[in-house]
């Protein structure tokens, strides 16, 4: 397997470190998880090898998906709250070949407010030939001046499905929290076990100084989506032909489907008033991706989520 | 102090008659104006400060880089930042857009002037050697041509805003006062961005455009044109 790259942080920020808080790398301050899939003795998909560091914690793998009982469903957690200041997580998701599996986290993620440092996540998922793996985390929330960075490196086999959503919300609205937080830096990149490169996608977001409202930016719509979908061309060809791009005035609500280079797979993009209509397109986008892959759709969200 | 003979050059290569094909793309207002997003002068405004800010963060800096990596006889690192190009293009429309003008400037730009570099580049992309982009294009023809860094980045700026200050006139209810207008107002902005690009290496290119991203995929998908795709 290939090593992993360095921690984003120490290349990503120029903003000053003053050691008022615990220390980068305190007890608490550097989360990890590593999660490797595969298939048993019995072609049963399990969660073979786990390692983690507070204040991560993972759950134990169950199998609850009512259309695909064969499905490995993990939930993240963090025992620490929300994400602080020179709080600095890695995550490494592992799928070997022909193995499954559903990640998320059992709530949204909140990005607190931040004085000194920043928050930083690095994650590294990858999957074998064959794999599938849906990863849909809870929606983030960077509250007010919340400065986060976050890359994310993925090796797929040209057979492999990758399901990889994020949703970012513009902060707490309720406390009047409307895009004030500072920095989301947001890199998504991803190659081919020879090292070809897929895509690479750098999102820079700052509130006080990008005219986020402009037309062509986020407009008038307060929650978007980013989903890369990597599969082979004919079920990306299929996927595409069955998704449409659309702007909903009176929902508040747009998406908009691309094939990305390379022909690795699809961007889906989403961009909606409120958080639960984005949730939904972004879940109902991940049940076509499922019938296509694997002739059965995602069942029906738990009321509670 | 520039020489006359350079800012002519820049002229040419910024003029929207330059054959490079920009006229037959929109660069998605077609799919902004149809669902009356982009509706006004104003609006119009924002979506051409949106489209000219993504192409100082993206374009720009591998023009740059580009112009720079000429000026040193790095072909390796010319051919480096062409392919990125195509990795960072996620928008299916913009690679295609890019790839179709690049390669028509690489053409153009071979019979206007004598590069070494250039020539190879044109043949590379002929032989699907590497893929030819517009940024690469316009950086090697602007180094070729003895041209400054900061005339590179004019014209492609001054370019982006006129794709799509020409289609608004073709596909919405405004005048050429009023492009005119927002053209001479943005422009203004163009030191400042100038400078982000100037300093920021490859990794750094970035765009934040989600609703650009949305109208262009609508333009993918839909089958009512006025312009390319």
């Amino acid at each position: 397997m290939r090593s992993v790259n360095p921690s984003v942080s120490e290349r990503a920020t120029k903003i000053e470190h003053k050691n008022k808080t615990i220390p980068v790398g305190g007890i608490g301050k550097s989360g990890y998880v590593r999660m490797e899939f595969e298939l048993d003795n019995n072609g049963k998909s399990i969660l073979r090898n786990l390692d983690r560091r507070v204040p991560l914690i993972v759950q134990q793998a169950l199998y609850f998906d009512e259309q695909m009982p064969e499905l490995p469903c993990v939930y993240i957690l963090s025992s620490g709250g929300p994400n602080v200041d020179g709080d600095r997580y890695r995550q490494e998701i592992i799928l070997k070949e022909g193995s499954c599996a559903h990640i998320s986290t059992g709530a949204a993620t909140k990005i607190a407010s931040m004085r000194h440092d920043h928050s930083a996540l690095y994650q590294f998922i990858s999957l074998a030939e064959g794999a599938y793996l849906e990863y849909i985390p809870e929606p983030i929330i960077p509250c007010r001046n919340a400065r986060y960075f976050s890359e994310t490196e993925i090796v797929v086999a040209p057979s492999a499905t990758l399901f990889y959503s994020e949703i970012f919300l513009c902060g707490r609205k309720y406390h009047g929290e409307v895009f004030a937080y500072d920095l989301l830096s947001l890199y998504t990149h991803a190659e081919r076990e020879d090292g070809q490169q897929l895509f690479r996608e750098k999102m820079v977001i700052q509130p006080d100084k990008d005219c986020l409202t402009d037309t062509g930016k986020l407009h008038d719509y307060d929650v978007f989506a980013n989903v890369i979908v990597l599969t082979p061309p004919e079920s990306a060809d299929e996927l595409y032909c069955q998704t449409d791009a659309f702007i909903d005035n009176e929902k508040k609500l747009a998406a908009g489907i691309t094939r990305l280079p390379n022909r690795c797979g699809l961007q889906y993009k989403v961009l909606g008033g409120e958080t639960q209509l984005v949730k939904s397109a972004v879940r109902e986008f991940c049940s076509k991706v499922r019938t296509i892959i694997k002739g059965r759709p995602v069942p029906k969200e738990f009321p509670w989520r | 102090m520039e020489r006359i003979l350079n800012l002519v050059r820049l002229l040419q290569f910024s003029d929207s008659a330059f054959p490079t094909g920009a006229f037959s793309f929109s660069n998605g207002l077609e799919s902004a104006t149809e669902h009356g997003i982009v509706c006004d002068s104003e609006t119009l405004r924002e979506y051409v400060r949106t489209m000219a800010t993504q192409t100082a963060h993206t374009d720009a800096v591998i023009a740059i880089n580009t112009y720079r990596n000429h000026k040193k006889s790095d072909y390796e690192g010319i051919c480096r930042a062409d392919k990125m190009v195509v990795c960072y293009k996620l928008k299916e429309e913009s690679r295609a857009m890019s790839i179709r003008m690049g390669r028509k400037m690489a053409e153009l730009a071979c019979r206007l002037c004598s590069d070494m570099m250039l020539k190879r580049w044109l043949t590379d992309i002929t032989g699907g050697q590497t893929c030819g982009t517009l940024p690469v294009a316009q950086g090697l023809t602007f180094a070729a041509c003895d041209l400054s860094e900061s005339a590179l980045f004019c014209s492609q700026l001054y370019g982006t805003a006129n794709i799509i200050l020409g289609a608004a006139l073709r596909c919405m209810r405004i005048s050429h006062y009023d492009t005119q207008q927002i053209l001479f107002s943005l422009n203004t902005h163009f030191e400042t961005l100038y400078q982000e690009a100037r300093e920021m290496k490859l990794e750094n290119i970035n765009t934040f455009s989600p609703e650009a991203d949305i109208f262009t995929a609508l333009h993918e998908k839909g089958k009512k044109r006025l312009f390319m795709n």
